[in-house]
């Protein structure tokens, strides 16, 4: 499921970028930091929509780094358990399908179909786990309007 | 989820702390319940499969519901209610195999049983039966491909592919794919069910792959490397689990024996080397951690082995004395040509007899004489000292011959095979014996001895070409073989030098090869013609392949194998902080002639012992074991160039100190106290390759500050002599 949420992040900068392009540097780095990363419970960010404030930024003792305290908007993905979803297949094995799920990697266990990669099914995420920097899913195909 | 109606008319709902089906429900609607009925049957999911931890058919986490069956079983004692208890009794009694077994080559995380993992592969291996194949274990570095991360990589080739790795990282590695292999790979694949397995990285792994298979027709995922590799050391930790049914048919090929444990499936493969400076850059042994000190045997030096091998020959000199005639032939050039010319008559002779002796040869006669052909360049490449000159054409054509061995190997399983289904007699056939036999073809007729290739007393059974001989299905005899009607049931000479056991060959009319011969044969699966490797007067054996050291080594700058090194270093540095820092960081970084190693198992030749006891105690290890250390020599000699660079203007007292001190190197890699009374001057041994080193040493000296690391856990007062000149050196070169 999408959400738009407010979140926070902490940047840390290293000296050379003192100067004044200061706050685009800031900018840019939240984008390369943040969009596409998994954070905890929110799941995935997808985009940041808007920055809303840049706080100041505190030189580290004996570092000579600074943080900055940002504030921001961004759609967040956030797979559940129970969810349907459409999920591109990756790899067929004996065992079982992987597909995306967007940034998510989903299994899907024993089937009997006539599928190949790129294909894309339904599917309805029937566990989840979340790792230290990822989601991962298991998905299966035993409801309705499941497949494709 | 149980609804019920207290007394009272409220209503109360238990929800059931386990998951699963219902199979049978033995109560209804009104019904009341007494103490102890049973409510109903379930059947519990048995998570045949998981991903993580979890389980794929019902999409429970198994970790959280660990916990909270734990959490049950200790509340048990306390809830007495109706439901829970009947539900609890039952729970006890599931008992789940666990899933342990990952089949799926590149994704270690998803789990079966190990009864599914049976079926899948009984219906793998019907398929391959059906199909007529064989499952076919490849590596990647030095077998199908030569890998360096060196931008000053030589010779140029246009072949050569550029690319990197992972866009953090600047680093470039550069490729060049053994001539043939899409061909190489297409003829086999009607034969063979592809698998990689290597020692590189993943993302290094599937790159590859995607290199030499672009469409994913010969490994589609099949693709095993490093992080699904269960035994940092051994490859053969995955066997097991890749194919559960047993590994009857399963060939491997690999250029190297010891990471599959001289596996009897595994076809020995002749290391492809292209970048001269670099061997496999995912080597095993370049962090050389995890050898136990056991497994090392004592080294023995270079130079020793030559003095032995000297005293053996001043006996036959002294021998050869009293043989004048001998003596005449084997100094003048006429009897040499004698000799050549009766050998070439011999091997005429026997030439009728192999191709009565083999039809198989006679099927691939045409083939082998187009391999012959090129038999000559090919051992210009794979001898760098041979070849100065930059050539740019790769004439290596092994592959083409390994494809007539892997084809031989699978028409041989099928016929055995075929046979099988009629009688079904004994087992199935298996691999692992039809590869040994079909490799005791090769020499099946051969008796082999040989001269000056051993130190005296060294014993015959432990020596690497008695191994190679005997898997060919030579006989090997210690001396020239003679029965009593004075016929000579020796076939063959192998010899590094003209000695006298070479003249009485001569006498008899028996072949005098060189040990390249040897090889050949051992790399090639066939019978090699002779008269190409006839013993030449300027033949020098130090530089044979039986004795030759791989190409030196470099070491891989990928992030993570250079940290793992690093903090290896540190390590060392910190438990010993007495120890020269320059030698642990510059020469395991630079690491170039210092890690040469000895591909042959070189067991101390003892000189005092008989040569019984030494065979009792090493039997079982002598075939299966390799030399990991380094000779005195190679450590002395990189001793010697440390210091050179190091102090330019200290030299005085610091070659007394190298005398008397043993370095660092020998300390970590030796294990032993023989290595520190040597002379470390001795570097004669390394003339060829010193230049190529110092320009890569300075190189990675000068680029690599890596060193730091070695700084920081030192204290200024601990910086042992050399090191500020090292670091003033180091400055100058930046």
């Amino acid at each position: 499921m999408f959400f738009h949420v407010s979140l926070d992040h902490e940047i840390l900068l290293h000296p050379r970028y003192f100067g004044p392009q200061l706050i685009k540097t800031v900018r840019r780095m939240l984008f390369n930091e943040v969009e596409g990363k998994c954070i905890g419970r929110y799941g995935y960010v997808i985009a940041v929509t808007s920055i809303d404030n840049i706080g100041v930024g505190r030189i580290q003792p004996g570092r000579g780094y600074v943080i900055f305290p940002v504030k921001y908007h961004a759609i967040v993905f956030r797979p559940f358990k129970h969810e349907v979803v459409e999920a591109i297949i990756t790899q067929v094995t004996r065992m079982g399908i992987f597909c995306k799920i967007g940034p998510l990697t989903c299994f899907i266990s024993r089937h009997d179909l006539m599928i190949q990669p790129e294909d894309s099914i339904r599917v309805k995420i029937a566990g989840l786990q979340v790792d230290a920097k990822e989601f991962f899913a298991v998905g299966t195909l035993m409801d309705d309007y499941l497949v494709s | 989820m149980v609804d019920t109606h207290n007394p009272d008319g409220t209503k109360e709902s238990f929800s059931s702390v386990v998951s699963g089906t219902v199979t049978k429900l033995h109560i209804h609607e009104w019904d009341i319940l007494s103490e102890g009925s049973i409510i109903l049957e379930y059947e519990e999911c048995l998570h045949p499969i998981t991903f993580k931890s979890l389980c794929c058919d019902c999409g429970a986490d198994l970790n959280k519901l660990k916990d909270t069956m734990e959490m049950i079983a200790s509340r048990t004692t306390v809830i007495d209610t109706l439901s829970d208890e009947s539900l609890l009794s039952s729970l006890s009694t599931v008992t789940r195999a666990a899933t342990t077994i990952s089949m799926e080559h590149a994704v270690p995380e998803l789990k079966i049983t190990a009864e599914m993992a049976e079926k899948y592969s009984i219906e793998e291996r019907d398929r391959l039966l059906r199909e007529r194949k064989l499952d076919l274990l490849v590596d990647l570095d030095q077998t199908l491909l030569h890998t360096t991360n060196s931008s000053h990589y030589y010779p140029y080739s246009p072949d050569v592919i550029a690319y990197q790795l992972n866009a953090q990282s600047s680093q470039t590695f550069y490729t060049k794919l053994r001539p043939g292999v899409k061909e190489f790979l297409t003829n086999l694949l009607p034969y063979y069910q592809f698998h990689i397995v290597t020692f590189g990285e993943r993302l290094y792994a599937h790159t590859m792959a995607k290199l030499i298979d672009p469409n994913k027709r010969f490994f589609y995922h099949r693709i095993l490397s490093r992080n699904e590799c269960f035994d940092p050391t051994r490859k053969t930790a995955n066997l097991s689990a890749l194919f559960p049914c047993g590994d009857s048919m399963v060939c491997i090929i690999d250029d190297r024996e010891d990471v599959w444990n001289y596996a009897r499936n595994l076809v020995h493969v002749k290391p492809y080397v292209w970048f001269k400076d670099v061997g496999d850059i995912n080597d095993i042994n370049l962090p050389s951690p995890a050898i136990p000190s056991e497994q090392l045997i004592p080294p023995i030096s270079e130079k020793e082995f030559e003095e032995q091998l000297e005293n053996s020959e001043h006996l036959a000199d002294e021998r050869m004395e009293m043989d004048s005639k001998a003596l005449i032939e084997r100094t003048t050039e006429d009897g040499y040509q004698h000799a050549i010319s009766r050998g070439e008559k011999r091997k005429l002779d026997t030439d009728i007899n192999t191709n009565e002796h083999t039809n198989q040869e006679e099927a691939n006669k045409k083939l082998k004489e187009q391999s012959d052909n090129n038999d000559e360049q090919t051992n210009a490449t794979t001898l760098p000292v041979n070849n100065e000159s930059n050539i740019t054409a790769d004439s290596d054509n092994y592959l083409r011959q390994l494809e007539i061995i892997l084809k031989r190997i699978h028409t041989e399983f099928y016929t055995s095979y075929d046979q099988w289904t009629q009688t079904k007699a004994r087992g199935m056939p298996d691999l692992k014996q039809i590869l040994p036999d079909i490799r005791r073809q090769v020499l099946g007729a051969v008796s082999l001895c040989f001269s000056h290739l051993m130190p005296q007393g060294y014993p015959l059974e432990k020596h690497r070409a008695t191994i190679l001989a005997r898997a060919m299905g030579a006989t090997v005899t210690g001396d020239i073989e003679i029965d009593d009607s004075g016929n000579c049931s020796t076939t063959h000479v192998v010899a590094g030098k003209r000695t006298t056991k070479v003249e009485r060959a001569f006498k008899y009319n028996i072949h005098v090869v060189t040990p390249e011969w040897l090889i050949d044969c051992y790399e090639q699966w066939e019978r090699k013609s002779e008269d190409v490797y006839n013993l030449h007067s300027n033949y020098d054996v130090k530089q044979s392949r039986l004795f030759t050291k791989e190409a030196p080594r470099l070491v891989s700058y990928e992030p993570n194998i250079v940290n793992e090194q690093v903090s290896l270093n540190r390590q060392k540095t910190q438990t010993s902080p007495d120890d020269e820092p320059t030698s642990s960081s510059t020469v395991s970084k630079s690491a170039k002639p210092p890690l040469k190693r000895p591909r042959t198992p070189e067991i101390p030749p003892t000189a005092t012992d008989t040569v019984d006891d030494v065979v009792d105690e090493d039997n079982q290890s002598a075939t299966k074991q390799f030399n990991f250390t380094m000779s005195v020599d190679e450590l002395s000699d990189m001793e010697k160039e440390v210091n050179d660079f190091c102090n330019d203007d200290e030299d005085d007292d610091d070659d007394t100190e190298t005398l008397s001190r043993p370095t660092k190197q020998q300390r970590t890699t030796a294990f032993t106290p023989t290595t520190t009374t040597d002379n470390p001057n001795d570097d004669d041994n390394y003339d060829s390759d010193s230049s190529s080193s110092q320009k890569l040493r300075d190189l990675i000296l000068g680029k690599k500050p890596e060193t730091d690391s070695d700084e920081e856990s030192l204290s200024d007062d601990d910086a042992p002599r050399g090191w500020k000149e090292g670091q003033k050196a180091r400055k100058k070169l930046l």
